[in-house]
């Protein structure tokens, strides 16, 4: 355990120094300045405008810095043998590979909660009122990339190249979103359609369940509890986690 | 000679690459009928050219990948994460945490190797003052010149205090300083009771500091030596042509 914490700390600091980390800080910054003055142009909609290109800008980057992270872990730093320093010392090969996915959470939520405070600045200077679920949304943005990270190590352990790994990723991440929509073309489906849909349930992660930024959904889970689609979430990412781990620990560097 | 007076041993270790394609695989033979012993307390080199197997033979060693064949003995073991605990490695040009201080890197290194906070600091000290570590030991090593980083690597390396010391090309991009400053290290090292296994392609350089050299040619040794000074490159060449 002690391995695992201070493999996550040093991912963290090494993740917060990055200029990647940095660069997606000040992209997410001008998206919100951007929408900030767009959304002048219509006074109907100026916060909802800025709220909602905040809160999506906030998810996709912080999903493209988790996607960039996850890579180097899993694939970049076995190709530039960053990895031999750990791996050949007395550590149990699971435990390093689960305190990077911890670091690169770590460093979502840093990144997640910085670019909270800018969006949550902007939005009450224009005279916003901010509700609960404004504010859960950013923990459910942060479960998202939890998932996500878990599948992209996963992925990326298994990948030939750098580019594949993200392509794959991207697009466990595109289905993942698209779950909820196709629930709804199954009675139209043929029923092997609807086998593979199911499955596909199973596998992909379901993010429709964490989808608190929409708005309709977003009440749904208010009603029925946020604590399964929570466990979910955790269920989720550690079941591939520990997939990950098992892969890892048979892999030739 | 005892087992338990050898560092390392390999017994007819094979080792083949596979390489997934969509309706293929592809099999480089990297080591076959692999035998070899290194005794404890020697300078060993282990040479020859590109693709002969020597990263391959340090790898298997130290358990990143895992042989197909025959026997492995490090320090009278199975290679395990328990063994490892008394080997250091110091790879080929490795791309190095970069944001991370040389400082930082001892410490997560260190935590990896079991040691508590106090051994850690002491341990800390003790490779600074052996690698003159102190003037950049804060700076990022993103930052650090090539000639520090592989201070910093060996320091990293040594930072358990490991009775084995494994180096891979440990010349590699180094200026003619920078060789002359690693050579005197290793031989301190050695003087200091540390065995020493490291691969080059320099063969001046392995003849100045190696007691005994083996010449790996097409996956297995071609001939294991004593090294007398000025007959090195000639046994290399006959063996490797």
């Amino acid at each position: 355990m002690k391995a695992v914490r201070n493999v996550a700390k040093y991912t963290l600091l090494e993740n917060a120094r990055s200029r990647s980390f940095s660069l997606s800080l000040v992209f997410i910054a001008f998206v919100f300045v951007s929408a900030f003055v767009f959304s002048r142009l219509s006074e109907v909609v100026e916060i909802r405008a800025i709220r909602d290109i905040g809160m999506g800008a906030v998810q996709f980057f912080s999903f493209l810095t988790a996607l960039f992270f996850a890579v180097k872990v899993a694939f970049v730093e076995g190709q530039n043998k960053t990895i031999y320093l750990p791996l050949t010392r007395p550590v149990k090969r699971g435990e390093y590979i689960f305190g990077r996915f911890l670091g690169i959470v770590l460093s979502a939520a840093l990144e997640i909660a910085a670019m909270g405070m800018l969006l949550t600045l902007l939005l009450l200077i224009k005279g916003a009122q901010l509700d609960s679920f404004y504010f859960v949304s950013y923990f459910f943005i942060l479960l998202k990339i939890m998932m996500i990270t878990a599948v992209t190590i996963l992925i990326s352990l298994a990948s030939t190249s750098q580019a594949s790994a993200f392509i794959f990723s991207f697009l466990v991440w595109i289905t993942g979103h698209s779950l909820g929509e196709v629930e709804f073309l199954l009675d139209e489906m043929s029923p092997a359609m609807v086998t593979l849909v199911r499955i596909f349930k199973w596998v992909f992660p379901n993010y429709t369940l964490l989808n608190m930024t929409d708005y309709v959904s977003g009440r749904f889970m208010a009603q029925a509890g946020y604590l399964p689609a929570v466990l979910y979430a955790f269920f989720y990412a550690f079941a591939v986690m520990w997939l990950a781990a098992a892969v890892f620990d048979k892999k030739e560097f | 000679m005892k087992n338990s007076e050898k560092a390392l041993e390999f017994r007819k270790v094979a080792k083949i690459y596979r390489k997934n394609h969509f309706f293929k695989t592809t099999r480089t033979t990297a080591l076959q009928d692999f035998s070899l012993e290194i005794n404890k307390g020697e300078i060993f080199c282990i040479l020859g050219l590109n693709g002969a197997g020597k990263t391959t033979a340090v790898k298997l060693a130290l358990n990143l990948i895992f042989p197909d064949s025959g026997e492995i003995r490090v320090l009278g073991e199975k290679p395990s994460p328990g063994v490892i605990r008394r080997v250091g490695y110091v790879p080929e040009n490795p791309y190095l945490f970069p944001y991370l201080s040389a400082r930082e890197l001892f410490d997560l290194m260190g935590i990896l190797s079991g040691l508590d906070s106090a051994t850690r600091r002491a341990a800390e000290e003790r490779v600074c003052a052996f690698l003159t570590l102190e003037t950049f030991i804060d700076k990022k090593i993103g930052e650090c010149s090539k000639g520090m980083q592989q201070r910093i690597l060996l320091a990293q390396a040594l930072i358990h205090d490991p009775e084995l010391l494994i180096l891979d090309e440990p010349y590699s991009g180094l200026d003619p300083v920078g060789i002359s400053q690693m050579r005197q290290y290793i031989q301190k090292l050695n003087t200091g009771g540390k065995t020493i296994i490291m691969t080059s392609h320099l063969i001046a350089e392995s003849e100045k500091i190696a007691g005994r050299a083996g010449i790996l040619k097409g996956g297995h040794p071609a001939k294991v030596i004593d090294v007398k000074k000025g007959f090195l490159e000639k046994e290399f060449l006959e063996a490797v042509q």
